[in-house]
């Protein structure tokens, strides 16, 4: 029998076994429950509302928190009955009795006995008054110190007719307490006698207590840990924005519903069920496809918010336990969609797993770059609202319609939620920052979701890369709309069209200089003399280059004619080129001959031939053109350009570029022999060549003067005027210097290659005078995107525009691709702009000129600008900057071509560059090289109002000139060290305030004593947005005057923010109390000071 | 990993590089040499020594 009772034993042994282990589970489970604490006067607050009142401090009076519901309630209401429901709610909830104050800059919380009574404010109001209403009521501020965090009220339209506001602050309560809330106050309105809610034993409170503890045992370690590898490497996602974001945004914001098209869900719905993932899974794989095209980004990183309900007793509490964590999506090596999916379903279930570690709790740990105006981490939101948490509102008796309330705020720069409907639908609810983004620009993210969605259906194993985003309407808007229809091309040689105009009025005066005048017949005659000369003594055929080195005045275009003439192509040499850089250019285009005259002769090399204009060589040619073999293809001019790395390269511009252009200006500017248009430019560029030749194919007058009148603004103003100039090609900083009120002749101001302001658009724009923004690289000839200003004035800098007739104008993406109205990507030109490419470079022609894939003719090419580009919603392009100038600084995108044009924009400026220090370092700085005459305090706060803080430079340069290249570019070489002597010179501090502020921010950055000095910036120094709230708190401690955050923005460097605290404490004083003060230490002797005070140190 | 190419040329023996794997706009042919972007490019280098257009190659 020993078998039996063996068994015996070891079922005896077993259930014991299992007996300890309920028992030591059960005792875990008791030692980790969460339960009542005693209610204190000052409570710990839960670590999501801890995050969430910093916020609310940072956002100062903006109702950025505040969560409204309103409701029009058709039919007999029980007033009196609804606010007892409410009162009952009120009672059995901890949280809407909960008030908040601070200590030290640390947050606590305590909770009201319940109210005994309590009625619902009533107003009086009519049909018009509704919507102010509701938006009143949410747009109210919660003092959250003083006050209730919720606010009740009923505006009474009739005697049947009510409208419900209920309005919380988003600390007590989230979007699965609504829906409670929403049951509860049905329940107890039904019934006031017979709904038994059971008191509730636990509340917020108890689970603020019982987090601190969490807090402290392993688990949220390992979450944490987890967290450490999600974002581990993690870039910031950096949609361009429609406007530059404020250094202190104000969290304005709007809200955008719709829905998405019923069969469209139905697909998602089914493809989800199909594939098993989550309807967020399947969403967000499609937003994550849309945000790599809008950004280029491969890494797609997003909030989202969870319900932070993982525990069962929190499930009847009503309070603010909602979480937000981050999904990635990794869209390198270009996924299929179908696995890009299930990837962000295996995201967001470990999201899941991880999500007991507030979010709030999760940025102090991973210390991401904190910006001033930017939500760490993420800023950007996917979330799903799932069926079970839409709040259901219900009253018996009465008919609930929804309204929407506009709180005019947003927490993130965008929310995009979708919203699983209870009719199978599924809702698009966004809300987005209105001082970031327009609302078509929120209505085409909608579109092309939708696009995107739709074709991921269609074909989920289709790679990423190969997913449509833009629908077939916006390919052909811009691709085809949006650039000129092909028009009629002159295929005449440019020379041909002078010689006709020449034929037509061979009187008319062809340039105007030094007062004196060339006729058409003299300027055909002698530039035909010269071709002779060219073509019989240089043997100048077609693809031959003839180097011109002339000053301004009447030889410039004989020369440049007389080499077309001749079959040649021109090459304008700047005769202030430095020896080398001459030779350089003469020996790399190998010319035939240099056409120049005596004086500047000594700057040619000996083994170069020459024909001197300024002698009698002409003289014995034949004064009609020598007959040539010329096509439309052939080169007519080489000019050279510096890129962004090595030497020079001359550009050919072919016969059909430089006619295509002048036809097209003629149009555009109705030119005719009455006008009269200056000489500017260079000869060396380009603009040069549509001075001289629109004018002279147009049969106009050239006004051209010396180059030292030209620079003189005094002087240029009177050639303007005396001259009676029609039209002008400057730069931007050239006009801003004239006046436009004394040239009233002038009818076209077509300017360019520069970004400019409104100011000089609004200030020389009048009726019958036209304002152009002209765009256009060397290699695309002249200007190929032009805008008309309008006649009203401009209120930001003006585009750049569309296409030239015959040009076409594309922003594509890296891959090639078209990219979406709004979305930035570079610049690519076709049709018959295009040069034949870089004068004996095929390499780099080919690198630059691409076969064009959206051609109606084969085999067409189009250029890569390299400039950055978007279109606007009108059509028009807006100038962004170099491709090639953005650089990152602590890993966000900088372009330093908006920093620029930001200082520009600054009273006394004239030039500036700015470059990045220490980059790729944590600690990497801006410094700005400036031309002008400013006051660099007022320079920086500028920026500070305009940009911004990361992008603010730290230091400023004054300089008489930026260093340049030989070819006019800025030397960056030669930039010098803004900082010679090592580091930044540590300046003394000198008040004793700034010694108390010094110490207060050594303790908070936890920087050594003595190592902050007066001009030391608190976000340079390591300060963060949470911090500044903590200061803030520390110097209301320290000198009893409370300071807006925000002023911390506008006054970073230690002495300023100190005199601000003095301002506010004289402030708080009064002026005469101030002047009393300082009158009394004014009579006091000299020894009596001085004791006074080392008494108080 | 340095992105494919091919060297194309087009009716006027323009040369120029394509992505390899993308479709060929049309009036662009292969020239039968694929690789990296300084590959591609220093082909081209070797062979396209008349820049102009065939059609006023004289």
């Amino acid at each position: 029998m020993s078998a039996p009772n063996e068994r015996n034993v070891a079922d005896i042994r077993r259930a014991l076994l299992e007996r300890k282990v309920r028992q030591r589970v059960a005792e875990k489970a008791e030692r980790e429950k969460i339960v009542p604490v005693p209610r204190t006067g000052k409570m710990a607050i839960a670590e999501q509302q801890r995050f969430l009142w910093f916020l609310h401090q940072m956002v100062a009076g903006a109702p950025v928190y505040n969560v409204p519901f309103a409701m029009r309630l058709r039919g007999p209401l029980d007033v009196a009955r609804l606010s007892e429901a409410l009162r009952g709610i009120v009672a059995r909830h901890e949280s809407l009795r909960t008030r908040f104050g601070d200590e030290h800059g640390v947050p606590f919380q305590t909770v009201d006995p319940p109210p005994e009574s309590w009625d619902l404010p009533v107003t009086d109001g009519s049909e018009e008054s509704i919507q102010d209403w509701i938006d009143g009521q949410v747009r109210e501020e919660f003092d959250l110190r003083n006050s209730p965090p919720y606010r009740f009220g009923l505006l009474r339209l009739g005697p049947e007719d009510h409208v419900l506001s209920i309005v919380w602050h988003h600390i007590v309560i989230d979007g699965w307490s609504s829906r409670q809330f929403a049951e509860e106050l049905t329940a107890r309105y039904a019934d006031p006698e017979g709904a038994d809610f059971p008191e509730l034993t636990l509340q917020p409170a108890d689970f603020a207590a019982w987090q601190r503890l969490w807090l402290l045992s392993d688990e949220p370690a390992k979450q944490i840990e987890y967290w450490h590898s999600a974002v581990d490497g993690m870039e910031p996602l950096e949609w361009r924005t429609d406007r530059q974001r404020p250094s202190a945004p104000t969290g304005a914001g709007r809200i955008y519903e719709t829905r998405l098209p019923d069969d469209l869900a139905r697909g998602i719905r089914d493809l989800a069920k199909a594939e098993g993932v989550s309807l967020l899974a399947l969403t967000m794989a499609g937003y994550q496809v849309l945000l790599n095209r809008y950004t280029g980004q491969q890494d797609i990183a997003l909030g989202s918010v969870l319900s932070g309900r993982t525990r069962s007793e929190i499930e009847p509490m009503m309070g603010f336990f909602a979480n937000t964590v981050v999904v990635r999506g990794d869209l390198g090596g270009n996924p299929v969609f179908r696995d890009l999916v299930h990837a962000a379903n295996d995201n967001i279930l470990e999201a899941m797993a991880h999500q007991d570690v507030p979010f709030g709790r999760l940025v102090e740990e991973l210390k991401p770059e904190r910006l001033p105006g930017r939500n760490p981490l993420v800023a950007h939101l996917f979330t799903l609202l799932p069926e079970q948490m839409i709040a259901r509102w219900r009253l018996p008796g009465v008919e609930v319609e929804m309204l929407t309330p506009q709180p005019e705020t947003t927490r993130f720069d965008i929310t995009f939620q979708i919203n699983d409907l209870p009719d199978g639908g599924l809702g698009v609810w966004i809300e987005y920052s209105s001082e970031l983004f327009d609302h078509e620009r929120i209505e085409r993210l909608v579109e092309h979701f939708t696009t995107v969605m739709g074709d991921a259906l269609s074909r989920p194993d289709a790679r990423v890369d190969s997913l449509d985003i833009m629908s077939d309407d916006e390919y052909l808007r811009v691709l085809t709309a949006w650039n000129p229809e092909p028009g009629e091309r002159d295929e005449r040689l440019l020379h041909e069209l002078v010689a006709a105009r020449a034929a037509e009025a061979p009187d008319a005066v062809a340039m105007r200089f030094a007062g004196e005048d060339l006729t058409y017949a003299q300027l055909d005659e002698r530039s035909s003399r010269l071709a002779h000369a060219l073509v019989e003594e240089f043997k100048v055929a077609p693809g031959r280059v003839v180097a011109v080195l002339l000053e301004r005045g009447f030889d410039l275009p004989v020369a440049e004619l007389g080499v077309l003439k001749a079959g040649g192509a021109w090459l304008p040499l700047d005769p202030q080129y430095p020896p080398e850089r001459l030779a350089y250019q003469l020996g790399d285009a190998d010319v035939a001959a240099v056409l120049t005259t005596s004086d500047l002769a000594g700057g040619v090399p000996a083994d170069v031939a020459r024909l001197l204009l300024d002698t009698d060589a002409l003289d014995r040619w034949p004064a009609s053109p020598p007959s040539v073999q010329v096509s439309q293809e052939d080169t007519a001019y080489v000019i050279y350009t510096s890129g962004s790395t090595g030497t020079p390269k001359g550009v050919m511009v072919p016969h059909r570029a430089v006619v295509n252009f002048c036809t097209t200006f003629q149009q555009m500017f109705s030119v005719t022999p009455d006008d009269r248009i200056l000489q500017f430019s260079n000869p060396a560029f380009d603009v040069s060549v549509s001075d001289v030749f629109s004018t002279l194919t147009a049969g106009g007058t050239i006004v051209g003067a010396p180059r030292s009148e030209l620079l003189d603004p005094e002087k240029l103003q009177g050639l303007l005027a005396r001259e009676r100039v029609t039209m002008v090609d400057i730069p931007p900083a050239v006009l801003g210097l004239l006046d436009p009120s004394a040239l009233d002749d002038l009818r076209v101001c077509f300017i360019g290659m520069e970004p400019f302001g409104a100011d000089l658009v609004n200030r020389w724009s009048k009726p019958g005078r036209e304002f152009h923004n002209g765009y256009g690289p060397t290699e695309v000839t002249v200007t190929c995107v032009d805008y008309l200003c309008p006649p009203e004035p401009l209120d930001g800098p003006p585009p750049i525009g569309r296409a030239m007739a015959n040009q076409r104008a594309y922003v594509l993406d890296k891959a090639l691709r078209p990219v979406p109205v709004g979305v930035p990507g570079e610049l690519y030109m076709a049709g018959a702009g295009l040069a034949i490419g870089y004068l004996g470079r095929p390499d780099q022609t080919a690198e630059k000129f691409l076969p064009d894939p959206f051609a109606t003719t084969p085999g067409e090419r189009m250029y890569a600008t390299g400039d950055l580009v978007r279109w606007n919603s009108d059509g028009n392009l807006e100038f962004l900057g170099r491709a090639d100038r953005q650089v990152k600084l602590r890993g966000l995108r900088v372009e330093l071509g908006e920093i620029e044009h930001a200082i520009e924009t600054f009273d006394g400026v004239r030039q500036c560059v700015v470059t990045v220090r220490d980059q790729g370092t944590s600690s990497a700085w801006l410094a700005a090289y400036v031309v002008g005459e400013f006051e660099q305090d007022a320079l920086r706060e500028h920026l500070s109002g305009l940009l911004p803080l990361h992008m603010v430079p730290t230091d400023y340069v004054r300089l008489d000139q930026l260093p340049l290249t030989s070819t006019g570019k800025v030397d960056h070489a030669r930039l010098p060290d803004p900082r010679p002597d090592g580091g930044a010179g540590q300046v003394e501090l000198s008040t004793e305030t700034e010694r108390r502020v010094a110490e207060i921010w050594q303790s908070l950055l936890s920087l050594d004593a003595g190592s902050i000095g007066a001009q030391d910036n608190f976000f340079v120094l390591g300060g963060n947005s949470l911090q500044v709230t903590q200061m803030i708190s520390r110097v209301r401690d320290a000198f009893q005057v409370t300071l807006d955050p925000r002023r911390l923005f506008s006054y970073p460097l230690l002495s300023q923010f100190a005199a601000q605290i003095d301002d506010a404490q004289r402030a708080l004083l009064g002026d005469d109390e101030v002047a009393r003060l300082e009158a009394q230490i004014a009579d006091l002797p000299e020894e009596e000071l001085d004791r006074l005070l080392k008494e108080s140190s | 990993m340095e992105a494919n190419y091919i060297v194309v040329l087009n009716h006027e023996e323009q040369y120029s590089i394509w992505p390899a794997g993308r479709d060929l706009p049309a009036g662009w042919r292969e020239a039968g040499v694929e690789g990296g972007k300084s590959e591609c490019l220093e082909h081209i280098a070797r062979v396209w020594t008349d820049l102009r257009p065939i059609s006023v190659r004289r």
